[in-house]
């Protein structure tokens, strides 16, 4: 077990001391102009907020009421009578004309 | 007395920008460059980076009016790089540009040695080998982009479960397990290595 650890350890000091003797990358004055340049062409009166992240905050703070929706649906639908709508359904299908006139003079 | 471009504070210059001197933006770019361009330098290949720092500004500059002044500038900014890293990998995943370049004999020999070294000095000088890069490189490049930078920032970087949290916007609870999980995954995938290393 104490092996496991030492050599998880080793394993970890070795990608530690790989990952950090990575090479510097550096950006020149170029690079900043062709920043600058693309800031200039975003009106920043308009840009409000990042729109994307915003929707993405909304969304998962909705997930717990949709669920919650789903589950009042699927239970109202199990518990509920539908044999009236059922019914209706039903006869709307069976003779269209009729059902719709009958509706229509509220017989 | 008349404030240079050294004294004047982040907040001045972000209500300048806001009230439309687009061009106070420079001053923020010149002094965070640097530090933007070592925190995408840890998290995507080198040949991105420019264009990733260069996205990073550029998401700032947008997002400017919904800074709040809350742990500073730099803290939001830091965090704004992290999650342009995060979604470069999450983007090269879709769309399956992730290298998954085969590993030789020597990347096998390489470990095998490393791990075989009796003291942290004797790696060190092993370490430096083109193997070793593109091992850590192999093994990332099989974890997702949310484990990948997990355990970029928390097991490679040091960075602390809240601090990472912050970062990436994620609860410390989910950095907690996933740090956790994605640094068995890569333990996993290395030490398989070794040993198919030695039955061959």
């Amino acid at each position: 077990m104490r092996s496991v650890q030492n050599d998880d350890g080793k394993l970890r000091d070795i990608l530690t001391s790989v990952y950090r003797g990575r090479e510097d990358v550096d950006v020149d004055d170029l690079w900043h102009e062709r920043v600058m340049n693309h800031i200039r062409q975003i009106d920043i009166r308009n840009v409000r907020e990042d729109f994307s992240s915003l929707f993405e905050w909304y969304i998962w703070r909705l997930v717990p009421l949709v669920c919650l929706l789903i589950l009042v649906i699927v239970v109202s639908m199990l518990t509920l009578d539908l044999t009236p709508e059922y019914e209706m359904t039903k006869a709307l299908i069976n003779d269209p004309v009729d059902y719709i006139v009958g509706q229509f003079w509220g017989v | 007395m008349q404030n240079t471009p050294d004294t004047v504070s982040d907040d001045d210059i972000i209500r300048k920008v806001i009230d439309g001197n687009t061009e106070a933006f420079s001053l923020l770019l010149s002094r965070y460059r640097d530090h933007v361009v070592v925190i995408v330098n840890g998290h995507v290949p080198p040949g991105d980076v420019a264009e990733i720092a260069h996205d990073v500004f550029v998401r700032a500059y947008r997002s400017l009016t919904t800074y709040k002044k809350k742990g500073g500038f730099k803290q939001w900014l830091s965090s704004i790089a992290v999650r342009t890293c995060h979604d470069f990998w999450r983007s090269r995943y879709r769309s399956r540009e992730v290298p998954m370049s085969t590993l030789s004999e020597n990347h096998h020999e390489w470990l095998e040695n490393t791990m075989a070294a009796v003291s942290n000095q004797s790696f060190t000088a092993l370490n430096i080998q083109k193997e070793a890069k593109e091992l850590l490189e192999w093994g990332l490049g099989h974890l997702s982009a949310d484990d990948r930078m997990v355990l970029e920032l928390v097991y490679l970087e040091g960075y602390s479960v809240k601090e990472a949290a912050q970062l990436l916007g994620w609860s410390p609870a989910n950095v907690k397990v996933r740090s956790f999980r994605s640094r068995k995954k890569l333990h996993k995938l290395l030490w398989r290595m070794i040993e198919e290393g030695k039955s061959s």
